[in-house]
């Protein structure tokens, strides 16, 4: 791979370009689909290709292909080259990333999840369907999907950069339909890990089923003010497209996220710090460096309750005069944008989940919403119907609640998060357990 | 290209698949985004695949790469002959399929004004004449993105059925994102044309009009009121029809949704389901539409398909599979986003087709209701058949007539109440370009119709 993608950047340099760089990607993935208690379809794919980014008087270029041959490596930097003519000055860009050095990960890459044979997952699937099977007659059906990945990344820039990672994830996701008394309920429940030994296929299929069968007999609840615990999934729905972004350098500089301006201020409850931490062994958004070939780091974004930093790519970090931090996102048929991997949310006090269970007096457990990507992302305003939600008592679980909305804003619900729960789970980019907020909106 | 992909049907059929189809698939693309007269993204992306899909023993298996290599394909061939016969031992139904036609045809589109020729200055200085009219327009415009991408496709598909289908074809499309501030208040708005064709679309847009429409509905979301909740009499502007028809009444008549039990028009081919006056229709023939083909990728022919003829549900939308399972026609409706995707059924251009109704026809009877027009997102359950939809816009009808803008006004309701309550369809019609997703694949697809009022409509207002 890495020949390859030295060849591009020295016929990039050879036509003009003062700068360049390449990036390529194999993958293979794995699926296989369970539809109505059934194993449904197989499906194998072999993806990837090659990027190229030129730098010519300060203007920039981008191409890509899928075809990595000698001759297609000649369209690529042409077609780079033209765009950088076409597209004019970058206001702000100096340079393509300096080489540095470049740390470990343990745990982001698994042989024996890469040799898996697509008949060993359709096993596999059939095991998991089998698990649930007459288990409880209520399930009317149960689907999902069971899969994996294998990849392989490298970026080799003019400057000295080089670099090549790769990396294996394994998932598995299960969904039932219950139905009782006229009443029809979805559950589902899944599993994400760098290695397919680790997927335990009867905690989520019996996860899935428990999941839709809680949530039969609903009843509703009165409009108001709550007490509210959210699960990771919760936590996780709710803040990827509002907190998540709104730390992203670019949106900061377009003026697209509430944090602007917001640097060295209290924006969350003084016992939270968040960590964006790729360097984290085994977490599915660990890397050995980012899109453009930066290392990656551990890098404090809010420190008890304080602002501390954005995440920034090279170029949104030449625009401020300061280092990339190795957020550069991305993959080899686009331009680096910035993104979070891990972001680890801790609050000073960590409790038991049982224990955040039953210190509640009279307040709801939130395991999922719906529609939260129509929540605000420059504002951070968000309206969404509860999913999976039940409604506590005493510390006791009473009911599924039925048909309810939740609404606020992201900035506010970073205040008033008081306390998390140990029961942390991986929820892409998120790493956190159940957050308690000690009022959350409800409508009816 | 043509003798590599029978040698992988061959190979499929001489380990004992009883069907391989295989699509080989070049697409050239470019991308442009300017924001506020800066270019923020440009380039361009070159790609191309086969993706292969065997039947044995009743059971498929669906394989794809971007490797062009023929050692490569032909083990990858091998092991979904063995993963799809491994399927087969664990599945109670076999599935078979509709019978085809074989075919041989070449369906090749020759725009005036190639996107793949057109000079990529060219397409940049279209855009930044956008963008400066949309800025003219008021200094309450702070923000402005147009984003111009393209793209050519040339597929070819062989199947052992006897398809042997080349077609290719450009496609262009146009997203204008703007916003408005004044006074705390924020106001957005954003709209999207395209066509299958080449660069001479644009030639015909009067691109300043467009802009200045544009910036005219952001700035009047800063003048909006809150709208006003409960069940009211509306007008649905062709925009808004046509999400309705696309993903109301179209998803619940996707064949594979009604066989896995996902859709409230289950068992009801024959039933009256709706008003006298609708007539819905889900066609890939209509000239121009941006989701227009003429083959799908199972190799079928694309007809036109009439799903609901005054108010009466007539057929689904098939593949193979779900028609031979349903024992309906097979009308061609199996596409995939790309190579690397398997074929499953989807929709094309789905529309209400028009009735003799004028607008002021429309407005005239109503005493007090709400005109609502597009839609920016919302939610289906084709299964238990409810919709929600948050209308881009929207306007107070007060005794006949249109008076104040409205804010954040969402139309929701019971997708069989709701089609039994339309009780006037309007003679105007236009078709616009979206994107379908589902199952994690995206396509073309094109929804419009007319005007259209219904009665006793829910609406969600902040009032």
């Amino acid at each position: 791979m890495l020949d390859i993608l030295k060849k591009a950047v020295n016929l990039a340099l050879k036509q003009g370009a003062s700068q360049a760089e390449a990036i390529g990607t194999t993958t293979i993935t794995r699926s296989v689909d369970i539809e109505k208690w059934e194993v449904k379809q197989a499906t194998t794919k072999r993806s990837g290709g090659i990027g190229v980014r030129v730098v010519v008087d300060g203007r920039i270029g981008f191409a890509s292909a899928e075809n990595t041959s000698r001759e297609s490596l000649e369209d690529v930097v042409k077609r780079a080259l033209d765009v950088a003519k076409a597209r004019g000055p970058l206001p702000g860009f100096k340079s393509l990333p300096e080489p540095s050095q470049i740390p470990k990960v343990e745990g982001i890459y698994c042989d024996w999840t890469a040799s898996l044979s697509l008949d060993m997952l359709i096993k596999e699937a059939q095991e998991t369907i089998n698990l649930v099977t007459d288990l409880d007659s209520r399930v009317k059906t149960i689907s999902g999907g069971l899969g994996l990945s294998i990849w392989e990344t490298g970026i080799v820039n003019s400057l000295g950069v080089e670099g090549l990672q790769k990396g294996t994830a394994a998932a598995l996701s299960i969904f039932a339909v219950a139905e009782e008394a006229g009443v029809q309920t979805s559950g589902f429940e899944f599993q994400r890990e760098r290695s397919f030994k680790k997927i335990d296929l009867d905690h989520v299929a019996k996860g899935a089923v428990k999941s839709a069968i809680a949530q039969l007999k609903p009843s509703k609840i009165n409009a108001g003010d709550y007490e509210v615990l959210l699960d990771p999934i919760a936590v996780s729905m709710l803040l990827s497209t509002t907190f998540a972004r709104a730390i992203c350098a670019d949106n900061v500089q377009d003026k697209r996220s509430f944090l602007t301006g917001k640097l060295g201020q209290e924006i969350a409850t003084p016992s939270l710090t968040i960590v964006d931490d790729a360097l984290i062994p085994g977490g599915l958004s660990s890397r050995r460096f980012d899109g453009e070939g930066v290392p990656s780091q551990r890098l404090t974004v809010v420190d008890k309750g304080i602002l501390a930093s954005y995440l920034y790519n090279t170029y949104t970090a030449q625009r401020e005069g300061r280092d990339s931090t190795g957020h550069a996102a991305r993959n080899y048929s686009s331009e680096p944008s910035v993104a979070p991997t891990n972001l680890v949310l801790k609050t000073r006090e960590v409790k038991r989940k049982e224990r955040l269970l039953d210190e509640v007096e009279k307040g709801l457990l939130i395991r999922w919403v719906i529609g939260a990507h129509t929540a605000n992302p420059i504002t951070g305003e968000f309206s969404v119907a509860l999913g999976e939600a039940y409604y506590v008592e005493k510390g006791e679980i009473k009911f599924p609640v039925k048909q309810a909305m939740a609404g606020g804003n992201v900035q506010q619900l970073l205040k008033d998060i008081d306390c998390a729960g140990d029961d942390v789970r991986n929820m892409p980019p998120f790493i956190t357990g159940t957050l308690r907020i000690h009022k959350l909106k409800i409508s009816a | 290209m043509e003798d590599l992909l029978r040698r992988i049907i061959e190979e499929a059929l001489s380990l004992g698949a009883s069907y391989a189809e295989v699509r080989y698939e070049e697409n050239y693309s470019c991308n442009l985004m300017i924001s506020n007269g800066e270019v923020k993204r440009a380039g361009t992306s070159a790609r191309q695949g086969i993706g292969i899909r065997v039947l044995a023993d009743g059971a498929f298996c669906f394989v794809s790469t971007s490797g062009l290599k023929e050692d490569d394909l032909l083990k990858l061939t091998r092991e979904a002959v063995k993963s799809a016969k491994a399927i087969s031992k664990l599945k109670k139904e076999k599935i078979s399929l509709a019978d085809a036609k074989p075919v041989a045809d070449k369906v090749i589109y020759k725009p005036l004004k190639n996107p793949v020729e057109v000079d990529l200055s060219e397409k940049k200085e279209l855009s930044l004449r956008i963008d400066n009219a949309i800025r003219s327009v008021d200094e309450r415009i702070v923000s402005s993105t147009v984003m111009i991408g393209d793209s050519h496709v040339r597929k070819l598909l062989i199947t052992s059925d006897g398809a042997a289908i080349e077609q290719s074809g450009p496609r262009v499309r146009l997203v204008i994102m703007v916003g408005a501030f004044e006074a705390g208040r924020r106001g957005s708005y954003m709209d999207a044309f395209g066509a299958p064709t080449g660069y001479e679309y644009f030639d015909r847009l009067d691109l300043n009009e467009i802009a200045v429409e544009t910036a005219k509905k952001a700035l009047r979301m800063l003048k909006a009121e809150p709208a006003p909740s409960g069940r009211f009499t509306v007008i649905t502007d062709p925009d808004l029809t046509g999400v309705f028809s696309h993903e109301a009444i179209g998803h619940a008549c996707e064949a594979d949704g009604v066989i896995a039990g996902e859709s409230v028009l289950k068992d009801r081919l024959g039933e009256q389901v709706g008003s006298e006056l609708v007539n819905i229709c889900d066609d890939p023939t209509y000239p121009g539409g941006w989701g227009s083909y003429k083959y799908d990728d199972e190799g079928m022919p694309a007809v036109k398909r009439m799903l609901i003829e005054k108010g009466v549900l007539k057929t689904y939308i098939t593949n193979r599979e779900a028609a031979a399972k349903l024992g309906i026609e097979a009308n061609g409706g199996a596409r995939a986003q790309d190579y690397s995707y398997p074929p499953i059924v989807r929709m094309s251009n789905t529309f209400i087709v028009p009735g003799d109704w004028s607008f002021e026809e429309m407005l005239e009877d109503i005493d007090y209701g709400v005109y609502l027009l597009g839609s920016r997102g919302g939610q289906v359950d084709p299964a238990k058949g409810t919709f929600q939809f948050n209308a881009k816009e929207a306007f107070l009808i007060e005794k006949g007539e249109i008076t104040k803008p409205l804010l954040d006004v969402s139309l929701s309701g019971l997708i069989l109440e709701t089609l039994h309550n339309i009780d006037a369809v309007g003679k105007d019609f236009s078709l616009r370009t979206g994107t379908c997703g589902k199952g994690g694949q995206g396509v073309p697809a094109g929804t419009g119709g007319p005007h259209i009022r219904i009665k006793n409509a829910v609406v969600g207002g902040r009032a």
